[in-house]
């Protein structure tokens, strides 16, 4: 179809949602009657949705090595090979999964970059599961939290919504001496047992912590830690205690801020990186924070943030 | 899916619908084939449900477009990934200021209100702009794959 065709004009006007009901009428009636045209609409909304989903790390800022992967199949015969989460991730193409939140999204293969599993801005996912370490790879889960805008002199530190941390605790969970408030996400590495398998594999998180001004306490702290786990087994009914993570783990990496500056115009970033022994099949991204001083047990929190989550699957040789 | 809902925040909503299902169930498919039939099923209804919960919206298609974009778009040969890999490609050769409009027109919870104000344009002269790049990297990517298809 020729560049200056209106009916592209047509198209990206319907696909940016701003399109009248006569726009639309007369869309419809051209795509009804012209197979090129609906392929042309087909492959415009394929790229919108591809352009929505890619996160920054793919747009030129990658977090680890570029060093192609060795194992990776030529892309032309991929298709051959794809198995059944791979073909969920090209069909999600034209669906539009490759949304920074969705679980689906992060099995899309890229052959020559660190690869975007995760990136995590709360924009448009549904609200965390207040139910401890959730027993599904898309969703967040931990301790009661929310949503939430601006507030308490936070901006989210991208885009409109970040996760606010609210109790150390959720509905149901036993009581137990936990001043800390929890949230956990599964993520599932199946689809990329090959590059893993040969133990170059690196991942890379981060996350954005800040606290609000006017909350009870006069400051918190932040702590991310990621483990690396052989099976399904070692992260499902940990309702109760999750601790018990770090006992099913093959690896573990932990970092926190003692104390966050007290600016809330600032986010403060804690990152971390693990090599993947071979046998993992699954990461649990664990973000936590609490007030300082604690508070006394079972206390609403106030003013506890996080935001921008991101994580990298690379490669990096192991030192000699 | 962005195909068949118009706007990338409601096909944002639908799709996490739909993700939630596959997730549930793909381990128990095991031919890729299937799944890929059986996950473009799922997207189609949920797609049609959309529709049929905000009722005859005179904003959005009929069902029969819908349902012939959504079989045309099953059936397509198309290879994704080789695709998705042009469309990175021509990403990349994107002058600077260009690729950097869309990355920020595309970052999660943008407004283009804002976004326009920010780079001194009418939100229309944005829009417009936003879309010429579109039909650029659309050409771009063709270009790629063809030269790729004859190789």
């Amino acid at each position: 179809m020729n560049p200056d065709d209106p009916a592209w004009e047509l198209i990206g006007t319907y696909l940016g949602g701003s399109a009248s009901p006569e726009q639309t009428r007369q869309l419809e009636a051209l795509m009804l009657n012209d197979p090129k045209l609906r392929t042309a609409f087909l492959r415009y909304a394929r790229m919108d949705a591809v352009l929505a989903g890619q996160p920054p790390s793919a747009a030129g800022q990658p977090l680890l090595s570029e060093t192609p992967w060795e194992d990776t199949p030529k892309i032309r015969s991929a298709r051959l090979r794809l198995s059944p989460v791979a073909a969920a991730a090209a069909a999600g193409v034209v669906f539009g999964m490759f949304c920074s939140s969705m679980v689906l999204a992060y099995v899309a293969p890229v052959a020559s970059k660190a690869l975007g599993l995760l990136w995590e801005s709360f924009e448009t996912g549904p609200a965390p599961l207040a139910e401890g370490v959730p027993n599904e790879a898309s969703r967040w889960g931990g301790d009661d939290s929310e949503l939430v805008g601006m507030q308490q002199g936070v901006k989210p530190s991208t885009g409109s919504r970040m996760l606010r941390l609210r109790r150390p605790d959720f509905a149901g969970k036993p009581p137990a001496a936990s001043v800390r408030a929890d949230m956990y996400r599964v993520v599932d590495l199946r689809a990329h047992r090959q590059k893993i398998g040969h133990g170059e594999a690196m991942v890379q998180l981060s996350a954005l912590f800040n606290h609000g001004v006017s909350g009870k306490a006069l400051g918190s702290d932040g702590l991310i830690t990621l483990y690396a786990l052989p099976n399904a087994r070692a992260f499902t009914g940990l309702v109760p205690d999750d601790s018990r993570l770090s006992l099913g783990a093959v690896a573990m990496v932990r970092k926190s801020i003692a104390r966050l500056d007290d600016q809330p115009q600032t986010w403060e970033k804690l990152q971390v990186e693990l090599r993947l022994p071979a046998e993992t099949q699954f990461l649990v991204i664990h973000l936590g924070m609490k007030p300082l001083p604690p508070l006394a047990t079972g206390s609403e929190f106030d003013g506890l943030y996080v935001d921008d989550v991101r994580l990298t699957l690379g490669r990096r040789a192991a030192l000699p | 899916m962005r195909s068949l809902v118009p706007t990338l925040e409601d096909s944002r909503e639908v799709m996490q619908e739909v993700a939630v299902v596959l997730w549930r169930k793909f381990e128990d498919i095991s031919k890729a084939e299937d799944f890929r039939r059986w996950a473009f099923g799922v997207a189609r209804l949920k797609a049609l449900d959309f529709h049929r919960k905000r009722g005859r919206d005179r904003h959005c298609f009929g069902t029969e477009l819908l349902e012939l974009l959504a079989s045309e778009a099953e059936q397509a040969d198309t290879d994704y990934d080789l695709e998705r890999q042009a469309l990175e490609e021509c990403l990349e050769k994107l002058p600077n200021p260009q690729r950097a409009l869309v990355e920020a027109a595309y970052a999660p919870g943008v407004r283009m209100d804002a976004l326009a104000k920010q780079s001194g344009r009418t939100a229309m002269s944005l829009y417009k702009t936003l879309h010429r790049i579109r039909i650029t990297l659309i050409q771009c990517t063709q270009k790629t794959l063809s030269m790729e298809g004859a190789r």
